[in-house]
């Protein structure tokens, strides 16, 4: 045994040493996971929108490439490369990209997917598009690819549409039912009811690799709530939780108190431009907009104000971590950012980015206006380009669906507008009248898509219309709540069904080369423009009634059959009325 | 709510982690655009505590809490595609707890406003569940009206009820709260975690001594148990036997 | 003296009155009553319902299949002759104005038929102007709804058959079926007509059977050419579901005067088949006692058969009833033998108010529930099944006759 001094010789040298191992370590984990293409950046976005209220956007972006295992030609991993039968063989090596969801995918073929879910009211008026989120509701849309959303096809009449990729097996069902295990959402209750297969609607945001056979399902939820149970699960694909980084900040009290809160889960393949394989993008999302008016009269916020939190750590995990704020532009008066840092002008749009990948301390961004309230008259909006307005008038007898779309450019817009309704309601699409102040335009339907409604499945309508410039285009239509059975009611009838969103997607103009789409797919287009759900009341049966209804009108029946009985069988016989003789004599049996 | 979502606090501290535990809320009430409080849920007046908290997992969420996904969920009956979180992955080994609370009468208890459950229903239920060697004991907690009919027609071995009141009694809410509008917890479950409140993971209290502080005056009705279906005494069952996860830890020698 | 006018000439200028009811029909399509009445359910239901007639014209002309979805269940022949004939309000009015005014004419003939050669013609222009004049039948030709066009084919089959002429009574009932399946259960006493006369005949008239059973593959060699036909115009088999399939299998839960409705509403799921098996072959049971007790006056086995069809139909509206009402009028000689003429008139009565008013209350003001347009539909059915009951037990007994001394009893 080496005497102590010596020892503690040694063990001065060595400590350090083992330290830079332990860095070196560390550092060649990032090294490798950069080398295996594997990336996680964060970033908050806060912008103070023109009515004193701030639109908060959390962005986690994960980013794999071909290297880490996730394989080639859209797989999330290898498949049976070895061709020896026993499915996917290789692990997925990735510490960043959460393997919860990331299987989840894998195990369904889903190449891309769009889950959001989203509550509040979104005033698009005065806030504009929230680039692509939805408005109120669950919403959710995955491309699946072809071999196995085909193998479950059954074989279909002609012309009609093959159903069997929602069916009970279904690739589609299986990433619902383990969708909303995983975030907590009762996703899958109502499937089959709220799922349709866009024709022309919902191109892949992605590159989807090059064999065909594709196939989408989207569906939406408007009745879907988002609160805690699913912000819980999200936190945890997080790598660092919700204890480093801009996560830190997100609260539930807070952000579920929000006018509109919501959060998204977006899943897209990129294929690489040399051809060597491609990345996987996995982008997670919070969004939710403010109203410090509405606690303190005044516009001032910060993130201890609005979060009730604030960042103390910075994520290791993370390459990069930025805090942006845009500025705002043409307010009455002025206003101050703390701490202060240059503006930069990105995209047209004057922001100050804060860099967090190092923080030592507590960091609370705060802005402060120069004024004592926040005078609403004063503030001016502007309209957006494209706005829908949707509603649904009448109360007995067939209603009418009115749809508003707002064109204030001066150049006219193709649009592709996207109805689903329940399938109870029927569209009478022979009353589809497209009118223009006043004016009936029935020219401006360039095409037209429909499916009509087959119980349970939702109906399906896709028109491809052309807006003119600065104008107010009025599609109305009439259309027939059902009548539908006292089991098919939902638990809380007389509340209503709420109806899905309608949506509408700009295309580019006519003309316009894209390679690999129909002309009137909104290939490539990340705007969505969503209106807001509607309610509709059905009238409903008295559900206290099953057993009396049964009852009373099967006494009608037999009344009436006994009645009728009677009278056929017995015989009629004639007889004599004095007591002498009573002769019978039958006639007329 | 608050009754459910106490009795989940109450069995998360007492170590049961989210993976072992299935909850199923019919309503949305912590994020209803009505509540006051958004994200919040109080069982008690002062708002001291706030049950929902940042970290819950709720399985089963407002349509999907039927009588059939509750009996399937109970039987393992399920649909290959539903996914862990939602599945009842006990086996013989396993202590389940059951606790049930909502609107219920002589041996019925509603689900969601159209449906009722039937005791005869849970008890078929838990006989499957006993064929299938799904548990090793069940202690069923129900806090409804006359809930105690509600164990009345168990039949299978080692199950332990406890209900609130008894036939043609009903249990009453314990207090309101004039800003939220409601009542904020019912009055069995309340002096349950109360008693709870003072229990940890390492306490050795028996469900006698619970079931020892039953006061009819207090909880305003006549709580009741059923332990003829079980087979041990209950002054040597530990509360934390099912409502806590203990794990025994044993030391073995270094050369093993 | 004056000379006593001869009854042809007592019909004369007694025709203007369906002449004018007519033109009344023709000019209230075209006002705006008739979109207001459109799609009431209790003269429309989805069988019948214009507005569903115009959707599925709609898609045929685009290349759509309209039977693809629920909402079009005309049959396939109802869309042949629609794409002949354009939907317009001008030649909607036409074609309905005519099809009700050939419905009352052949009410008129059957009348003639029957009591030829004695005369008293003018009850026959009295029937018509009845007939046109009933708000049961009136209504729905205004909503333009095609149960009208439906009585018409059914009262030219009759006529065609009281007439003893074969083939084209048989091929309007095939052509009738098509719309409104349950009227294949005519066909029994339809044959029974042809063989026998529209006239009571005593003693029983001698039926061979190798004509009826000629007659029945004349009519079954009419119904395969003309479903052959639908199949050529739909393009596919889709609309046997469609149309014949929702009489049996009800998928449309929209309210009718029916019984149907609110039955299968109120259904448990498991017992639905078991249900609507019952209620299908329901007046089945009915047709062949009728046709036995009747042989001697088939006519009026058609009638009754009529009326339980109209009673149980799962897609009634109130043209249905219309029909059966007017038929009564055809056998005057039972009317002193009714039981309760007046308690099943005022039972119509109550029925003919209630359904609109509770139908009203339910869906446009909210302030009912669907029971209460339930107990009317239930007041209807009694009032249209009394009816039934007291024809027949009228006809029994007018057959019976009377005699001085003896008393009709029923053992």
């Amino acid at each position: 045994m080496p005497p102590l001094p010596l020892l503690a010789l040694i063990l001065t040298f060595l400590l350090p040493a083992l330290a830079e191992v332990g860095q070196e370590r560390g550092q060649r984990q990032r090294q490798g996971r950069e080398q295996r293409g594997e990336q996680f950046s964060e970033s908050l976005t806060l912008r103070p929108l023109l009515d004193g209220k701030v639109h908060t956007r959390f962005a986690f972006e994960f980013s794999a490439g071909a290297e880490s295992g996730t394989g080639r030609e859209g797989q999330l991993a290898d498949g049976d490369e070895d061709g020896d039968g026993d499915g996917a063989d290789a692990a997925l090596h990735t510490t960043l990209l959460p393997l919860s969801l990331t299987q989840l995918l894998r195990t369904y073929d889903a190449r891309e997917l769009h889950l959001s879910l989203n509550a509040g009211k979104w005033d698009a008026l005065r806030w504009g598009n929230p680039s692509g989120a939805l408005r109120t509701g669950g919403e959710m849309w995955a491309w699946f690819a072809g071999e196995s959303a085909l193998a479950e096809q059954e074989q279909g009449k002609e012309g009609e549409r093959v159903n069997a990729g929602e069916g009970e097996g279904s690739p589609w069902q299986g990433l619902t039912n383990g969708l909303a295990g995983l975030f907590c959402a009762s996703l899958s209750s109502q499937t089959v009811q709220r799922t349709t297969e866009p024709l022309h609607a919902f191109r892949p945001e992605g590159d989807l690799p090059s064999h065909p056979g594709y196939r989408l399902f989207h569906a939406a939820f408007p009745s879907e709530s988002v609160c805690t149970e699913n912000l819980t699960p999200f936190l945890k694909l997080l790598p660092c939780k919700s204890r480093a980084g801009i996560a830190q900040l997100l609260n539930p009290h807070k952000v579920f108190s929000a006018d509109w809160h919501g959060v998204g889960v977006h899943v897209l393949w990129k294929n690489d431009t040399l051809g060597l394989g491609g990345r996987t993008e996995l982008r997670l999302e919070v969004n939710a907009v403010f109203d410090p008016v509405r606690v303190s009269g005044k516009r001032d916020w910060s993130l201890r104000t609005l979060f009730d939190r604030s960042i103390t750590r910075s994520c290791p995990a993370a390459s990069s971590s930025l805090l942006k704020v845009h500025m705002p532009t043409g307010s009455a008066s002025g206003h101050l950012l703390s701490p202060p840092l240059e503006t930069l002008l990105t995209d047209g749009v004057p922001e100050v980015v804060y860099d967090l990948s190092q923080v030592s301390e507590d960091v609370d961004i705060s802005m402060r206006w120069e004024e004592d309230k926040f005078d609403h008259s004063k503030a001016q909006f502007n309209p957006p380009e494209l706005s829908i307005r949707r509603s649904l008038k009448g109360s007995s007898g067939p209603s009418q669906l009115s749809v508003i779309l707002s064109n204030t450019l001066p150049i006219p817009r193709r649009v592709l507008y996207v109805e689903t309704l329940p399938w109870f309601l029927s569209l009478y699409l022979h009353t589809l009248h497209v009118q223009v102040s006043g004016v009936s335009r029935d020219d401006l339907i360039q095409s037209l898509s429909y499916l009509p409604p087959v119980s349970p499945k939702p109906t399906l309508l896709e028109l491809t219309l052309l807006l003119p410039p600065q104008s107010e285009v009025h599609i109305t239509m009439q259309v027939e709540k059902g009548f539908i059975r006292y089991t098919e009611h939902q638990p809380d009838a007389s509340r209503g069904w709420d109806l899905p969103a309608a949506v509408v997607f700009p295309l580019p103009p006519l003309g316009a080369k894209d390679s690999h789409s129909l002309p009137d797919s909104a290939e490539g287009s990340q705007q969505r423009i969503y209106s807001s759900t509607l309610l509709v009341d059905l009238p409903t049966p008295d559900f206290s009634m099953p057993y009396n209804v049964i009852i009373m009108s099967s006494t009608l029946v037999a009344l009436f059959f006994g009645h009728v009985f009677n009278s056929l069988t017995r015989k009629f016989v004639l007889l004599k009325v004095d007591a002498v003789e009573p002769e019978k004599k039958a006639e007329g049996s | 709510m608050a009754n459910t979502l106490g009795m989940y606090r109450t069995v998360k501290r007492l170590g049961i982690p989210d993976s072992n535990i299935i909850l199923m809320l019919a309503d949305d009430v912590a994020c209803n655009a009505r509540n006051h409080f958004p994200g919040t849920v109080f069982a008690n007046a002062d708002r001291k505590l706030d049950l929902y908290g940042d970290n819950i997992e709720v399985d089963y969420r407002g349509y999907e809490v039927t009588v059939e996904n509750f009996i399937r969920l109970l039987t393992g009956r399920v649909s290959p595609t539903l996914p862990r979180s939602k599945r009842l992955l006990t086996d013989a080994r396993s202590n389940v707890f059951v606790y049930m609370t909502g609107h219920g009468g002589a041996e019925f208890l509603k689900f969601q406003d159209n449906e009722e459950i039937s005791a005869f229903d849970i008890a078929d239920a838990f006989e499957q569940m006993w064929q299938k060697r799904r548990y090793n004991e069940l202690f069923f907690m129900v806090d409804t009206c006359q809930a105690n009919t509600m164990y009345t027609k168990f039949y299978s071995p080692n199950i332990l009820a406890t209900g609130s009141s008894e036939l043609k009694e009903n249990s009453y809410s314990h207090h309101n709260d004039a800003d939220i509008g409601v009542a904020v917890i019912d009055s069995f479950t309340h002096y349950i975690l109360q008693y709870m409140e003072g229990q940890n993971s390492t306490s050795k209290t028996t469900l006698q001594d619970l079931f020892a502080t039953y006061d009819p005056v207090r909880i305003k009705s006549h709580a009741g148990v059923r332990s003829d279906l079980y087979h041990r005494p209950l002054d040597q069952v530990r509360i934390t036997d099912f409502l806590g996860a203990v794990s025994k830890v044993d030391v073995l020698p270094l050369d093993y | 003296m004056p000379k006593r006018l001869s009854g042809a000439a007592y019909a004369r200028p007694a025709l203007l009155i369906p002449a004018l009811l007519l033109l009344l029909r023709f000019s209230l399509i075209l006002s705006p009553l008739s979109p207001w009445l459109r799609d009431d359910h209790q003269l429309a239901s989805p069988l019948t319902s214009f507005t569903r007639l115009k959707e599925g014209i709609w898609f045929f002309q685009k290349g759509i299949d309209p039977y693809h979805g629920g909402v079009f269940r005309h049959s396939p022949l109802t869309l042949a002759l629609f794409t002949l004939i354009p939907p317009i309000p001008l030649v909607s009015a036409l074609l309905w104005t005519v099809a009700d005014g050939i419905a009352a004419w052949c009410l008129a003939e059957i009348w003639r038929a029957r009591i030829a050669p004695r005369g008293h013609d003018g009850r026959g222009v009295l029937l018509a102007s009845l007939y046109l004049s009933k708000p049961y039948n009136f209504l729905p030709t205004v909503a333009l709804s095609s149960s009208s066009l439906d009585n018409a084919f059914l009262l030219l089959a009759l006529r065609f058959a009281a007439l003893q002429q074969v083939s084209p009574s048989l091929i309007l009932l095939a052509v009738l079926s098509f719309s409104s399946l349950p009227s294949i259960l005519l066909l029994p006493p339809l044959v029974m007509i042809l063989l026998a006369g529209p006239k009571p005949t005593v003693p029983l008239p001698k039926y061979s059977p190798k004509t009826a059973l000629r007659i029945v593959a004349e009519f079954a060699l009419y119904m395969v050419v003309l479903t052959g036909a639908s199949r050529f115009v739909a393009g596919s088999w889709g609309w046997v579901l469609q149309t014949w399939g929702a009489t049996v299998m009800l998928p449309d839960l929209t309210p009718n005067p029916g019984l149907w409705w609110y039955f299968f509403t109120e259904m448990f799921d498991q017992y639905r088949p078991f249900f609507l098996l019952t209620f299908s072959l329901h007046p089945l049971i009915y047709v062949a006692p009728m046709c036995l007790k009747f042989q001697h006056d088939p006519l009026f086995a058609f009638f009754l058969l009529q009326g339980i069809i109209s009673t149980f139909k799962s897609y009634p509206t109130l043209s249905d009833a219309g029909l059966y009402i007017s038929l009564l009028g055809i056998f005057p000689e039972i009317y002193s033998h009714f039981r309760h003429p007046l308690v099943t008139a005022l039972l119509h009565l109550h029925a003919a108010l209630l359904l609109p008013l509770f139908h009203y209350l339910w869906l446009d003001a909210g302030t009912g529930n669907a029971n209460f347009f339930y107990a009317s539909t239930l007041v209807f059915g009694l009032a249209n099944g009394s009816t039934i009951v007291e024809a027949l037990w009228a006809g029994l007994h007018s057959t019976i006759g009377e005699k001085e001394g003896w008393e009709v009893v029923q053992l």
